[in-house]
């Protein structure tokens, strides 16, 4: 019995953390498949969401609404994607501007953003890790067996998954997912046939961001926010994307649980090796199946 | 057959280039005493950038986890000290060279498969492991405390009886020499057979692999040879730092090269060197006014990306090419008038 | 024919694209010094038969023997090693090279300069020299300097057919070299490969629409239908065969 209650664990953690890259991922893949373009920078959106997150709970919410869960779970998220949102249009144009201009100058101008964020990030912040400690226990936690497992992390793994089914649909049932698909498809046709190709890059950019910040503010009170962690998870979001296929929703969902169970797996085992398994296995996917199990730009 | 050369590509530069390196040495110690030393490291780093632009000028492939040799070349040096007691400089560079150049072709074989994005990400990943290799395996590499390498023996000589002054200016010659021959070589490899063909598959990969080139080869070769020399400049940096650390790895010293080598321009071959240079002194500069240099950083890699693409040389040519124009036009009116 | 080297057999050779039969049991002998021209309509398998010769197709059946020896299997590097080679009907240049560095990036290839390692530590004249010299049988020596970007259309045809005659093959393959080029230019072109191919020896297959070429400068004539060769033979026995013509005109503007 202990062993199925250390399965239920393990597998709770994993699609928690699987969430998370799901909320990363998806965004990042978002942008890909739409404008073609490597954002770099998209996780220090990820890690913004959660400093606003950390700020918004430390000093406002807790003084004026105590350990109350709705506040504490609801008012840091609307604030970190506010902030997310913002951030993100004051740096679209320089996204838009690099638009079919080769990859190289993506990489090389969101890699320069992604210095910037993090430079901010200290200023703003400072260099001490941040967390929000009175949002991860309002919600309590639960036995499973002799097991105690936080409720928090159930709770994002449960409004990950209304994200996701959302998102599925605005992509597959909505006017503005068609317009979507149809300019990741191919958007010098979708341009002929009229669509706003800007409106639809920035409306792209936008729900990216949103995904992004939301994660983070969804992550910090089960872990911290600190400097670095954006090319950290960066790194793991790219992994994500290839072994789920590039560009695609899919391969977002697939990716991340994949990805998450490596994970867990890999630090029951061979903790050390934590990082170097997960490169391995991608470069693994990379030679067997290079489009990811995904399959391509199944958008 | 006269295949027009600029400033960008002339090997005249180059010797200008190295002319100046060996004059403002002196210069600079009489002028800002102290600085003399960002120097030598610029020197150092433009082994590292000469050699990341043959990967990214010459071939088209951005690696984003250069750091990853340049680190491995600082180790190799630092662990042949701690465990063998080794202090000569050239077997620090050999050790260097032939870890690079293991660790190069077994990565590279995987790795120069891929193109563009995910051959970015895929050498910020292998750099990122090397890193986090280093960290936590402390009880080799001292981790975050790193290893202490003391003065090196350079041709043989130990150097520790050297006063400071002495021993710095012998090491920026030192150095100086180093780069000589690795910027002679490297310049005899843009202009091989392996140069041309290199440039032909960045330009087009598709005619190139129709007429015959062996495109997987090729970027191997290129991936090898910039990673050795990515590993020599970390070899002759560590025993001038002193220490080395984990963060030689770290994915922002890749940004670093990345950086430099745009600044100078990487569609030129002295670009990089030029912008190593500059950027030490940037680099000391910034650190000294503020702690948050990568924000500097950041900035002026987007300005550059926007407005000024083609590097510092590409702008020295530009503004070259307009006045030769003006000249021209100049003679013209005065011939009619 | 008679009496000369036979190069190229090609025995039963079928490529099948699912029901499609795009070459279809096609026998053939090609024998060195030929200088054939590969006619029939829109979608008779010329392009694929070239495709499945130089290696980028896989046969579904059937066999290749050059020079002796079957080379089926064999991929389109390997090929181009051995003397196969093919041109494209787009013109596809190294639009950031010179036209000079154009040419001596196959003659490089060609002469294995690059995989050797000491390659990196030579100049390689020879090259140069050769490179130089095939510019100046071309006619595009006063060009050499220049961008492809800045050559007029029929120089850029020029220069792609250069590069692949500048891989020195056996045989050639040249998917269309005079389309897209004025009348005028077409023949310019058309008689300076023919004049490369008779001083080198080079076996060649060209596919062509353009009759007047076709029949000026050809010395045998396959004619394609269906995936399926329906005539083969000197110019003057297709010219009045009827079912020929009727066939090539109906197919050619239908």
């Amino acid at each position: 019995m202990v062993v199925l209650e250390n399965i239920a664990v393990q597998l709770l953690s994993t699609l928690f953390y699987s969430s998370i890259l799901f909320l990363i991922a998806s965004g990042l893949n978002m942008i890909y498949g739409i404008m073609r373009l490597v954002n770099l920078s998209h996780t220090a959106l990820f890690s913004l969401g959660a400093y606003i997150a950390a700020w918004t709970t430390g000093l406002y919410v807790v003084k004026i609404f105590g350990a109350m869960p709705l506040a504490l779970l609801t008012i840091p998220a609307i604030f970190a994607c506010i902030g997310v949102l913002i951030a993100a249009m004051i740096t679209s144009p320089l996204l838009i501007s690099s638009y079919n201009k080769g990859e190289e100058l993506q990489l090389i101008l969101t890699f320069g953003l992604l210095l910037v964020f993090e430079d901010i990030f200290q200023l703003f912040w400072g260099r001490v890790p941040l967390t929000s400690r009175e949002a991860f226990f309002s919600l309590g936690q639960i036995s499973i067996g002799s097991y105690i497992y936080p409720v928090y992390n159930i709770y994002v793994i449960i409004f990950t998954m209304i994200i996701a089914v959302v998102m599925w649909f605005i992509i597959y049932r909505t006017r503005l997912g068609m317009i979507l698909r149809a300019v990741s498809m191919d958007p010098e046709m979708s341009s002929a046939l009229g669509i706003d190709l800007r409106r639809a890059l920035i409306t792209s950019i936008a729900v990216a961001s949103v995904l992004a910040g939301l994660g983070g503010a969804l992550y910090l009170p089960a872990a911290a926010i600190q400097l670095g962690f954006s090319i950290e998870i960066l790194v793991v979001a790219f992994v994500v994307m290839i072994i789920g296929g590039l560009g695609s929703f899919y391969g977002s969902l697939i990716g991340a649980i994949i990805t998450g169970l490596i994970r867990t797996i890999s630090l029951a085992f061979f903790p050390e090796l934590e990082l170097a398994l997960l490169y391995i296995i991608a470069i693994a996917i990379l030679l067997l199946k290079p489009e990811g199990i995904g399959g391509g730009r199944g958008w | 057959m006269v295949i027009i050369r600029r400033i960008g590509n002339d090997p005249r530069s180059l010797y200008v280039i190295i002319a100046l390196l060996a004059i403002l040495y002196p210069v600079l110690s009489i002028l800002r005493p102290g600085w003399e030393v960002v120097l030598t490291y610029g020197v150092i780093l433009a082994i590292a950038a000469l050699g990341f632009n043959l990967l990214l000028g010459y071939t088209g492939l951005l690696s984003f986890g250069h750091a990853a040799f340049f680190g491995l070349g600082a180790y190799v040096s630092g662990l042949m000290y701690k465990y063998i007691g080794v202090r000569g400089l050239e077997i620090y560079i050999a050790g260097g060279v032939l870890a690079s150049l293991v660790f190069s072709l077994v990565v590279g074989l995987v790795v120069v498969r891929y193109t563009r994005i995910f051959f970015s990400i895929l050498t910020l990943a292998i750099a990122q492991v090397l890193w986090s290799l280093y960290l936590k395996f402390y009880w080799v590499t001292g981790g975050t405390d790193g290893i202490k390498i003391p003065r090196p023996d350079i041709v043989g000589m130990p150097t520790t009886y050297m006063s400071y002054d002495a021993f710095q200016a012998f090491y920026h010659y030192y150095s100086l020499a180093w780069f000589a021959i690795l910027a002679y070589i490297m310049w005899r490899i843009t202009n091989s057979p392996l140069g041309y063909a290199l440039r032909a598959v960045r330009d087009n990969e598709v005619r190139s692999s129709f007429v015959g080139l062996s495109i997987y080869r090729l970027r191997l070769y290129s991936f090898m040879i910039s990673a050795i020399y990515a590993g020599i400049a970390g070899a002759l940096y560590a025993p001038l730092n002193r220490l080395v650390t984990p963060d030689l790895a770290y994915w922002t010293f890749s940004g670093k090269i990345v950086f430099m080598t745009i600044l100078g321009g990487f569609k030129y071959f002295i670009g990089p060197i030029v912008g190593s240079i500059i950027y030490s002194f940037l680099e000391s500069f910034a650190i000294g006014l503020t702690i948050y240099w990568q924000l500097i950083l950041g900035s002026l890699i987007i300005a550059i990306m926007l407005l000024m693409r083609e590097g510092i040389i590409g702008a020295i040519e530009k503004t070259l090419a307009r006045y030769r124009q003006y000249i021209i036009s100049r003679r013209i009116n005065n011939k009619s008038g | 024919m008679a009496g000369e080297k036979e190069i190229l057999s090609i025995r039963d050779l079928s490529k099948h694209f699912g029901g499609v039969r795009a070459v279809d049991r096609v026998s053939l002998k090609i024998f060195e010094g030929d200088r054939i021209s590969i006619i029939g309509p829109n979608g008779a398998g010329k392009t694929t038969l070239i495709n499945l010769i130089s290696g980028y197709l896989r046969p579904t059946r059937g066999s290749i023997i050059y020079y002796g020896r079957d080379i089926t299997a064999l991929n389109p590097i390997d090929r181009i090693n051995v003397g196969i080679v093919r041109s494209f009907q787009l013109v596809n240049l190294f639009n950031n090279l010179t036209v000079f560095e154009n040419i001596l990036i196959p003659i490089l290839s060609r002469r294995r300069a690059i995989s050797r390692f000491i390659s990196i530590a030579y100049k390689d004249r020879e090259a140069m020299d050769e490179a130089e010299e095939t510019l100046r049988i071309f006619g595009l020596s006063d060009k050499a300097d220049r961008y492809p970007t800045d050559l007029s259309q029929g120089d850029r045809k020029l220069l792609d057919i250069a590069l692949t005659f500048a891989l020195k093959p056996r045989l050639i393959m040249l998917d269309e070299p005079t389309s897209g080029v004025s009348t005028r230019d077409k023949h310019l072109i058309m008689e300076k490969i023919v004049e490369i191919l008779q001083r080198a020896g080079i076996t060649s297959m060209i596919i062509e629409h353009d009759m007047d070429i076709v029949f000026k400068y050809s010395q045998r004539i396959i004619v394609m239908h269906q995936g399926r060769v329906i005539a083969d033979g000197k110019p003057d026995e297709i010219r009045f065969r009827d079912d020929i013509k009727s066939l090539l005109i109906g197919g050619i503007y239908a």
